[in-house]
Order: C-alpha cells, then sequence, then structure tokens
C-alpha cells in the first residue's frame, strides 16, 4: 500500500502518482472498495498542491477505476479500465518497445524485460 | 518549600537536557537543522557541539543560582521564578540560533530523491475511545453539578490559592463567574487538546523509498505514544482543574476538613503524574527511534523542498507550498505547524485565546 515518487523521474508528480495506484489495483493491492486517503493526506505527505494530487484521482476517475464521492473520499470503483479499445492499449506499449529498441536492446533482452514486468505485475492475488 | 524547589529544578533540568539533545536528535540529517556531512559531524561540529552545551550549562547553573538566591530572600515568589525559566529558554535558544549559524556553512545540499507515500487513509477514526471520553466529560462535568448545590453555602470570601503544604494564601469575594472560571477554563483546554489531537493524527508523513513499509510502521507507533500522552496529559489536566475548582466550590461546606487534608496531596499527585508521564513518552520515543534506526537507518526523511521551509535552525516551519498543517519537529522529538499553512491559524488563535482567557479569569477573581 505504498507508492513511491522518483524526483528524477520524468513524468510529473499526479502521473506518478496515478500510475502508482494504477499498479497497486493490477497487482490485487488495492481491491474494489477499498478507500483512499483524501486529497490533502496525500498532498501533504508529498508536500505538493492539492491539486496534483485532485489532477491524478480525477484521472482514475475518468478511466472507471475510482469513484469520488463527495464527503465519502476516493474509493476504488472497478478493478478494470472502462472502456479502452485494444489500440489505446497497444500505444503505450509500442512507445516502450520503440525506446528500447532504439536504445539499442537485442529482441532476447526485451523480451526479457516484458516478461519480468508482467510477472511482477502479476505477482499480486489475481 | 524545599518540595518545591526540588519540583522547579527537575523541570529545569529536564529542560536544559532537552535543549542540549535538541541539535544530535536526528544524526547529521538536521544538526543544529543543518544537514551536514559526516565529517563534519563527527569532527568539527562536536567543537561547536560542546561549546552550545558549555554555554548551556553556565545559563542553567547561573539561573539556578538565581533562583535560589530569590527563594532565600524573597518569600515564595513564583512570577519571578516563572519570568527566570522563560529567560532561561529564550537564553537557550539564542546560543542554538548563534550555533546554528555557526554550522550553517557547512550545509550540504541533498540530490534529487525518491520518497514514498502511504495510501493507507489517516485521521480520527480508529481513535476514538469510549472509556477516555466518557470519564473526560464526567469529570468535566463535576463542577458544573457542584456549584448549584454549594453555590448558597458558600461563605462570602472565597480561598483562590494554595501554596506547597496546603495553606491558603489567597482570597477571593465569591461571585458566580470567579467560580465558573475554572471548570470552564478546563472545557475550553479540552477543546485545545482535542485540536491537537485531531492534527497530529493527520502530520505529514513522508517515508524512503527504501524499506518504506518498515519506516512508516516506527513511525506510526511513536504517533501512537504520542497520541496517548496528549490524552492522558487532557485526562489529568482535568481531573486537576476539576479537583481545583472542588476544593474553592466546596470551601466552608462540611467536607472542609476532608478538603484540607486530601484534595490537596491529589493536586501534588496530578501533578507528579503529568511529568511520569511525560517523562515515559520521552523514553518510548527514544526507544521506537532507536529500533527504527537499527531497522531502516533513518529517523528523519523530507524532500529538499520541503528542508528549505525551516527556520532558525530547525526552530520554525514556514512554508505557505505545503499543504501539510502537522510536521514532525526538524531538530528534538514531536511536532509542530506549519505557520505557513492558513489552516495551521486555527491553532495560533485557540492558544491566543488561551492566554485571554486566562487574563479574564485573573481580573474576573
Amino acid at each position: 500500500m505504498i507508492i513511491t515518487v522518483d524526483e528524477e523521474d520524468g513524468r510529473p508528480v499526479y502521473r506518478q502518482v496515478a500510475d502508482g495506484i494504477k499498479a497497486l489495483i493490477a497487482r490485487g493491492e488495492l481491491t474494489q472498495g477499498a478507500a483512499l486517503p483524501p486529497v490533502r493526506q496525500l498532498a501533504a505527505d508529498l508536500g505538493v498542491n492539492l491539486n496534483t494530487i485532485a489532477t491524478a484521482y480525477r484521472e482514475l476517475q475518468s478511466e472507471g477505476l475510482i469513484a469520488v464521492r463527495h464527503g465519502a473520499g476516493a474509493v476504488v470503483a472497478s478493478m478494470t479500465l472502462a472502456d479502452k479499445t485494444e489500440d489505446q492499449l497497444r500505444k503505450p506499449l509500442r512507445t516502450a518497445l520503440t525506446q528500447m529498441v532504439l536504445a539499442g536492446m537485442p529482441r532476447k533482452e526485451i523480451m526479457n524485460v516484458v516478461a519480468e514486468e508482467l510477472r511482477g505485475l502479476l505477482k499480486g492475488a489475481r | 518549600m524545599e518540595g518545591a524547589l526540588i519540583y522547579r529544578l527537575v523541570i529545569d533540568l529536564m529542560l536544559a537536557a532537552g535543549l542540549a539533545a535538541m541539535p544530535v536528535m536526528r544524526g547529521e540529517e538536521a544538526f543544529f537543522g543543518v544537514r551536514v556531512g559526516r565529517d563534519f559531524y563527527e569532527g568539527r561540529g562536536r567543537r561547536i557541539l560542546r561549546t552550545y552545551r558549555f554555554g548551556l550549562a553556565v545559563t542553567l547553573a547561573i539561573y539556578e543560582g538565581l533562583m535560589l538566591g530569590l527563594s532565600r530572600f524573597l518569600n515564595e515568589e513564583p512570577m519571578s521564578q516563572t519570568v527566570l525559566m522563560l529567560l532561561m529558554i529564550v537564553t537557550g535558544t539564542a546560543l542554538y540560533i548563534y550555533s546554528y549559524r555557526r554550522v550553517r556553512p557547512f550545509e550540504v545540499r541533498g540530490e534529487r530523491q525518491r520518497f514514498a507515500i502511504s495510501l493507507k487513509p489517516r485521521g480520527v477514526d480508529g481513535h476514538r475511545n469510549v472509556y477516555f471520553y466518557s470519564a473526560l466529560i464526567m469529570i468535566l462535568a463535576a463542577p458544573f453539578i457542584l456549584i448549584p448545590i454549594f453555590y448558597p453555602s458558600m461563605p462570602d470570601v472565597i480561598p483562590v490559592h494554595w501554596n506547597m503544604r496546603g495553606e491558603v494564601d489567597g482570597w477571593a469575594r465569591k461571585s458566580v463567574s470567579g467560580v465558573l472560571v475554572l471548570p470552564v477554563l478546563s472545557v475550553y483546554l479540552q477543546g485545545l487538546f482535542l485540536l491537537l489531537k485531531r492534527g497530529m493524527l493527520g502530520v505529514k508523513m513522508t517515508l524512503p523509498a527504501e524499506r518504506s513499509e518498515e519506516y512508516l510502521h516506527y513511525k506510526e507507533e511513536s504517533l501512537r505514544v504520542a497520541v496517548a500522552l496528549v490524552e492522558w496529559l487532557s485526562l489529568l489536566c482535568a481531573l486537576l482543574l476539576t479537583t481545583l475548582a472542588a476544593i474553592m466550590i466546596m470551601a466552608g461546606s462540611e467536607y472542609q476538613q476532608f478538603i484540607q487534608t486530601y484534595m490537596v496531596k491529589v493536586v501534588l499527585v496530578i501533578g507528579s503524574l503529568m511529568m511520569l508521564c511525560l517523562a515515559y513518552y520521552l523514553y518510548r520515543i527514544w526507544e521506537v527511534n532507536k529500533k527504527m534506526k537499527e531497522a531502516t537507518g533513518r529517523v528523519y526523511v523530507q524532500r529538499e523542498t520541503d528542508a528549505a521551509g525551516w527556520y532558525g535552525g530547525g526552530l520554525i516551519y514556514y512554508n505557505p507550498e505545503d499543504p501539510a498543517v502537522f510536521v514532525e519537529k526538524m531538530v528534538g522529538l514531536g511536532y509542530t505547524i506549519n505557520l505557513g499553512n492558513k489552516r495551521a491559524l486555527v491553532y495560533l488563535f485557540y492558544i491566543l485565546g488561551l492566554f485571554a482567557f486566562t487574563a479574564w479569569a485573573l481580573l474576573s477573581l
């Protein structure tokens, strides 16, 4: 139930938080109905603007993963992404693979990396 | 009188020990509130620390001497003793800031780092103890029940101050507001304790990227200890004020003799219990910190952006960019408020209200 934020990571903080929460849901550490902390708590812990965390929550909400109820806070609403076409899902993978190929990684190593990441992700309860 | 002196001496010694330990409680992460290198911390820094501690010892000796002299010549002068203690705190702080300025040139800027945060919701939920609140409400309500019963039979002049032997040394004219002051003050103080507890439970928790789970575990443990301390102190405080109010209300009644012999002792016992609570808390926190250092290698983590919000060698936190209200102290133990946050002003105003209240109470008695 812990997510990490890397200051050297190219991604903005809100993205890192959203991705972190998504990974926890994918691994089954956050299950349906689980309460997420209030925006203020996460913002305070990281020392970032409230909007940063609110943006992350909004993104997760628009993807149907969490529901934000006024007063009651945010809860995990679903463990599957809402309406994503296969093409949309493939795109980020294609980008990542392109980076690896351009970085000069041999095919076998790329396959290993993909398998390893997937294994790490599916290690949870799902 | 001897008892009072020892009491005072113990408090002063605890204060001085706290000041002496403050700069090194967080190790080289916050040496006088400054992040320094290992070499400096173990080399030149030690000399600055020794000078600081020597200054503290001299200050303590001078003020204790003055206090002894005062108590010899000015028979019982509580005000002057309080002023002396405040002076000691001011001198200690001045010494601290002077040392901080000597250390500051050796500051090491931290590199950009990885951090972790917990997704477990925190807050007052799960910290509501029915027994605690029932006991508290009964203690708070007792004077309001006693007043209507005893008020008509109270003498025209009532005792309002006692010395350490339990003899009355202050009297006041009987009045409704005069009798109500202590019970109302007690309720107001409980409001402060509630605010404190609420704030502490929402304290900022930045975790290191490595061993985050263990780090969080120990941080939660020390928070639990701190919240328990606040609860015990609030209970004892309510008990103390209720006892004092009862002594005042029941003066002149048929229970006078009983009050004279026992209740005054009760007040002393409660005072000692409060000190014991504090000592136990300090011991527990020290213990948790030690275990934490062994398990995770650190006792304090903050982002570089937050570190820039500390002033006066980590004594004051002012960071308008930070939405946190309660933060862990950079030096010393416990928590402090982010003065740059508007929500933190509630606490300041509440405490100011306490002073205003006390002033009014002193005038109305």
